[in-house]
């Protein structure tokens, strides 16, 4: 139980530092055009979905789900576009699905499986295909019930997004595991 | 006494730099969209978190105090004024997180079972100490402004989180790149 507590107190803490320093840092940038409202370019966030579940396991869905709500319906503070109940379920369950695949396939990323979660290629590939699965399911879902119009780019911005900012977030904690390592 | 000096005035600078960090670099940024309700990126609670942490809870006094002169005399904005009562409270939360620690014995310090040196047991008494400033400010600041405004809690207990956060990753970056040891 103490175990499960500890997941989602991470995953909240991770999925809330990322999504702020994500909106105080880099939506005004991209707010200069409005293509931001198809999705941003850098969407930090995502690491915040794909890490907790690939270290803590599925525990971390929940804590992701909870972070998305408090964060896009209490936090998210411009008004260039809303997010719907049913996009973040949609985002969250891409990476259950995405998870669900892996585990299926006997590819789920352990730190001695098949496909290690030390490795960054592996890691890799575990986002990219939960951007793919995000993208596709988010781009089908708003221009087809959300306020917009259709816009086929919402899907291919969305999955451009989510890899680039994971990328950079693993690129940013590789660099601070490596600096701070001898930190005890 | 000479420590208790000491470790007053580094805390009491830390949470000046802390404050002018924040006030110089992440309010005009959250100009365009901050709300009299928070902000989302609060770095001066780290400047009131890590040194308790790190110091002991005999620091809260010169915290307390830099904390008042800050507010009262250096906050150059219009936005929101924080009273200080509000800030008392902030120092409240922390010695009642800090005094649950101690009373499930789980008090953080480099030899304990909570240890200093590990993140995931400084996250969590940064958690339960921005939890209870949201709180109990939320609490206090809906009723002192009369406007009922539940989101305060909410931004104040995620402000506190994300600025804490950065300021610990940011004071981790610097130990290591200038190879600070501990004495």
């Amino acid at each position: 139980m103490y175990k499960i507590f500890e997941i989602l107190s991470f995953t909240i803490a991770f999925y809330l530092f990322l999504f702020v320093i994500w909106t105080i840092f880099i939506t005004p940038i991209e707010l200069s055009s409005n293509a931001l409202a198809l999705g941003s370019l850098l969407f930090l966030p995502h690491a915040a979905r794909v890490l907790p579940v690939v270290y803590f396991g599925p525990w971390a869905l929940f804590g992701i789900i909870i972070a998305e709500y408090i964060c896009w319906f209490y936090i998210w503070p411009f008004e260039i576009f809303d997010r719907t109940g049913m996009g973040v379920l949609i985002s969250s369950s891409a990476i259950a699905i995405t998870w669900g695949f892996f585990k299926l396939l006997d590819a789920e990323l352990k730190p001695f499986g098949n496909l290690q979660n030390t490795n960054w290629k592996h890691l890799v590939i575990f986002i990219i295909f939960s951007s793919l699965f995000n993208g596709l399911g988010n781009g089908a879902y708003y221009p087809t019930f959300g306020d917009g119009e259709a816009a086929p780019l919402i899907s291919i911005r969305f999955v451009m997004g989510d890899i680039i900012g994971s990328l950079v977030v693993i690129l940013f904690l590789a660099i601070f595991r490596k600096v701070t390592k001898d930190l005890t | 006494m000479k420590f208790w000096l000491r470790d007053s005035i580094i805390a009491s600078l830390f949470y000046s730099t802390t404050f002018f960090f924040w006030v110089v670099f992440i309010v005009p940024l959250e100009q365009d969209f901050l709300q009299t309700s928070g902000s989302l990126l609060y770095l001066p609670a780290a400047g009131r978190i890590l040194p308790v942490l790190f110091f002991g809870i005999k620091t809260i006094p010169a915290l307390f105090l830099t904390s008042l002169i800050a507010w009262n005399f250096f906050w150059p904005y219009d936005i929101y004024e924080a009273r200080n009562i509000g800030l008392l409270i902030s120092y409240l939360a922390i010695l009642f997180a800090w005094a649950v620690f101690k009373y499930l014995d789980a008090e953080i310090s480099f030899d304990s079972k909570l240890k200093l040196s590990n993140w995931r047991h400084l996250v969590l008494f940064i958690l339960l100490c921005s939890l209870l400033n949201g709180l109990l400010d939320g609490a206090f600041y809906s009723t002192d402004v009369n406007i009922i405004n539940p989101l305060i809690s909410l931004r104040f207990f995620v402000g506190d989180v994300t600025g804490t956060i950065f300021i610990l990753v940011f004071c981790m970056l610097m130990v290591s790149a200038f190879d600070i040891k501990r004495n």
